[in-house]
């Protein structure tokens, strides 16, 4: 080998963060471009759910002053407490967010040091994470399983062991899999029990004279520009019928949306386990785009953000929409 | 979605879509009011209790309470809505929520 060509060689080897042949550099970052995409999802998932947590607190106060029930410092520390818990699950998402886009721009000399940075945060912010649910008999505790994992990546991306952290965020996210899936019935109901409360006083609303029933007929008269009028002789009783069917039928178009969004989300993490597995054991993934699941997922979350304060708004529809598919070569 | 889970759910959320009738059915000058109060908020409790731990169904003596509860909350969704005598549902409520509280307990 002529002496230039085998400069080029050696340079070429040292330009190679990863230490892998260019297509599995490209598998790498893709994968890390992904996984920030599912994670960005996961974050706005979590703060939804958290968000609802606190509304509970705002439905409580209602029945408190309007239907009497007692809501005492003990009761609202509970629904904190949860409200919390999901926030630092949203949390997590978001260093692990952090992670994946800083590892996704590992170019350049200043990079290791920010991928350094975000894996530092991950596991800080695993460190402060308790279990939603306490598995009794469960034979690891699922966030010391996470944080050992991001541990890991944290050690391997100091001593510049880059290829290997492919593996390392394999069990990183099949522990976040784990988690969801142990947990997935609690969000379920928590989203479907607040639901439930937020009907039942618009319920109390419709039968107390408490709204204007007339918002029933926009589907009417909308297109047309007109609006309802009731006069004190109006007859809104099948006004009200109509409201409480509406009621009915949103709650029940609430429920499915969340649950759709759930076992999106699932599979958003699970698909990105896989991928990231045969980036670990194969040293490849072709698929590029994210999984077309979130998208279900983003819809909840905006739908979820017209009726509560605050909600994060969805941003990775973008992402979302690509396909998955793998690309020609 | 666990039996145990559903079954405080599915009582927290019957007691809540009867609330507003249930304290109609509240007799004046008497303790039906503070005792259906009482009953409701601990349902709320056991409910949430749970969801901030959630446990195994597999436990031998959860699956008895779970069972429990859903004999109950037959009887309970009879009970409430088609109120009668209300001291007897109050007394149907109590019964129905404290087993809720011995399940939302096994954390």
């Amino acid at each position: 080998m002529k002496p230039n060509r085998v400069g080029r060689c050696l340079l070429f080897l040292l330009c190679s963060i990863f230490l892998f042949s260019c297509k599995t550099s490209d598998d790498a970052n893709a994968a890390a471009k992904q996984l920030a995409t599912t994670s960005a999802d996961l974050v706005n998932y979590y703060g939804t759910l958290s968000k609802i947590a606190a509304a509970d607190i705002a439905l409580s106060e209602l029945q408190k002053n309007l239907l009497h029930v007692p809501f005492e410092k003990e009761d609202r520390t509970q629904m904190s407490t949860l409200s919390s818990e999901l926030q630092k699950r949203a949390n997590v998402a978001q260093a692990l967010q952090g992670l994946s886009t800083a590892f996704s721009n590992l170019t350049g000399s200043t990079a290791p040091t920010d991928v350094s940075n975000a894996a530092s945060k991950l596991g800080t912010e695993l460190q402060t994470l308790n279990a939603l649910p306490q598995l009794k008999g469960a034979p690891i505790p699922l966030p010391t399983l996470i944080g050992d994992a991001a541990g890991a990546i944290v050690t391997l991306i100091r001593n510049h062991e880059e290829r290997k952290a492919a593996p390392a965020m394999d069990k990183t996210v099949s522990a976040l899999k784990e988690l969801f899936t142990k947990e997935e019935k609690a969000y379920d109901s928590l989203n479907n029990s607040y639901d439930d409360v937020a009907k039942a006083l618009a319920q109390y609303c419709i039968d107390k004279n408490l709204l204007d029933e007339t918002s029933v007929l926009g589907p009417a008269l909308q297109p047309f520009g007109l609006k309802a009028h009731i006069s004190s002789t109006t007859d809104t009783t099948l006004l009200k019928k109509a409201a409480t069917t509406q009621l009915q039928e949103t709650l029940n178009s609430l429920n499915d949306a969340h649950h759709s969004a759930s076992v999106a989300m699932l599979q958003g993490i699970t698909d990105m386990g896989t991928r990231i597995h045969q980036l670990a054991t194969e040293g490849h993934m072709p698929s590029r785009g994210t999984p077309i699941t979130l998208t279900t997922v983003e819809n909840w979350i905006t739908t979820a953000s017209t009726y509560l304060s605050g909600s994060p708004t969805s941003t990775g529809s973008a992402a979302a929409s690509t396909s998955s598919q793998p690309t020609k070569k | 979605m666990t039996d145990a889970l559903q079954s405080l759910e599915d009582q927290y959320i019957l007691l809540t879509n009867n609330l507003s009738n249930l304290e109609a059915a509240c007799r004046p000058g008497t303790d039906d009011m503070s005792n259906l109060m009482t009953q409701y908020v601990a349902s709320r409790r056991n409910y949430f209790n749970c969801i901030n731990q959630m446990f195994h169904d597999d436990d031998p003596a959860v699956q008895d309470l779970v069972a429990q509860m859903s004999a109950q909350q037959a009887a309970l969704k009879v009970a409430v809505t088609g109120i009668g005598d209300i001291a007897g549902v109050i007394t149907a409520i109590t019964t129905a929520v404290q087993v809720g509280a011995q399940l939302a307990a096994k954390v």
